[in-house]
């Protein structure tokens, strides 16, 4: 048995516009299941276990335009592990690129629920005549994350998430599930649009929300050892 | 200060009022002599924490707090909840309910008022 109570889980969303440090350019990425980053010494000390990194224009489609979590910092010197990530199917190593470290546009979002929904793909009809029962198997959309919690002005992250409700620009969102679930365990949202806000406030209550994320890509979920 | 804290102060602000305000019942001294009247009683009793997964906000709770007003007369116990009223409940979030009856062990009538306050300070 190993199931797990919420108590220390931390949830994130990403702040926008951010103000990430510059993008980080790498000296090697490994076509290996995790890919291991090489970055220069001066470089290293940006990054720690834990940080939700991108990585852009390394020419691997297995890691280019996603984000993973960082592992293993300096196992090898000058290197860390994109946690998550598999590029073993790639026939070569890279030597070009870039990672950009967004822990530092990370704030804490507290909530008091949140639910991921994700229904299957709806079979698509192509019956014809000869076969009017053909059906070709839907895609599955990424799914939907319904939120609840209590207004708090005085929250970044609640502050951040009418913010977002209002521009609609896409942002991360990232849980690190608590260490009683299991060590080093992670959830990355990589791109969630608030489709709507539902604020209640009635008498003798507190001010509540409710509200809901579109994500635009599946969830990726990490596991420190993996 | 803590919500039952600050309704003693207000009811103990109001012009005229007569009896000792407390937040406890005191022990008997003498077991010969019936409590005196009339005096009010603030009691906060049910709490209720605000919690999200980031844990349980400390520095503020929603409560319950209970007034009673005890008096020989139940008219005396009326009048002293009738001008109590206006402060405390303007004071708190909401006033849940109001009832009468008469405790005999008190040998008095009294009129009990049930109040839910959000608390900013509820460890003081």
């Amino acid at each position: 048995m190993s199931a797990f109570s919420t108590k220390g889980m931390k949830i994130y969303l990403e702040k926008k516009p951010g103000s990430s440090p510059a993008p980080v350019a790498v000296t090697s990425v490994s076509n290996a299941k995790p890919a291991t980053v090489t970055v220069a010494l001066a470089d290293i000390t940006k990054f720690k276990d834990g940080d939700l990194v991108t990585v852009a224009g390394t020419g691997l489609t297995a890691v280019d335009g996603k984000a993973f979590t960082v592992g293993d910092l300096d196992d090898v010197a000058n290197t860390f592990a994109l946690l998550g990530s598999d590029a073993s199917g790639a026939t070569a190593p890279a030597n070009v690129g870039n990672v950009t470290n967004h822990t530092g546009d990370l704030i804490e979002f507290c909530l008091s629920t949140i639910a991921y929904t994700q229904q299957p793909g709806q079979a698509i009809s192509v019956g014809t005549t000869c076969d009017p029962a053909a059906q070709l198997a839907g895609e599955p959309q990424a799914g939907s994350l319904a939120i609840e919690g209590f207004e708090d002005y005085a929250s970044a992250g609640f502050v951040e998430f009418l913010q977002a409700a209002t521009d609609g620009i896409p942002r991360m969102l990232y849980i690190q599930l608590p260490p009683s679930a299991y060590p080093g365990l992670y959830v990355i949202y990589p791109s969630v649009t608030t489709s709507g806000i539902s604020e209640t406030f009635a008498v003798g209550a507190a001010a509540a929300f409710t509200g809901e994320f579109i994500l635009g890509s599946n969830p990726v979920r990490i596991r420190d050892d993996a | 200060m803590a919500a039952d804290r600050d309704f003693i102060e207000l009811i103990e602000q109001i012009a005229g009022w007569t009896g000792p305000v407390t937040n406890s019942l005191s022990s008997q001294d003498d077991e010969t002599k019936p409590t005196a009247l009339p005096f009010t009683l603030v009691e906060r009793s049910e709490t209720e924490w605000l919690s999200s997964l980031c844990g349980t906000e400390q520095d503020v709770c929603f409560c319950t707090v209970v007034v009673t007003f005890v008096a020989r007369k139940l008219a005396q116990a009326r009048r002293m909840a009738d001008a109590a009223r206006p402060s405390l409940a303007a004071a708190a979030d909401a006033l849940e309910s109001e009832g009468s009856n008469y405790d005999a062990g008190l040998r008095g009538h009294y009129v009990q008022q049930q109040y839910r306050v959000f608390d900013r300070s509820p460890n003081v």
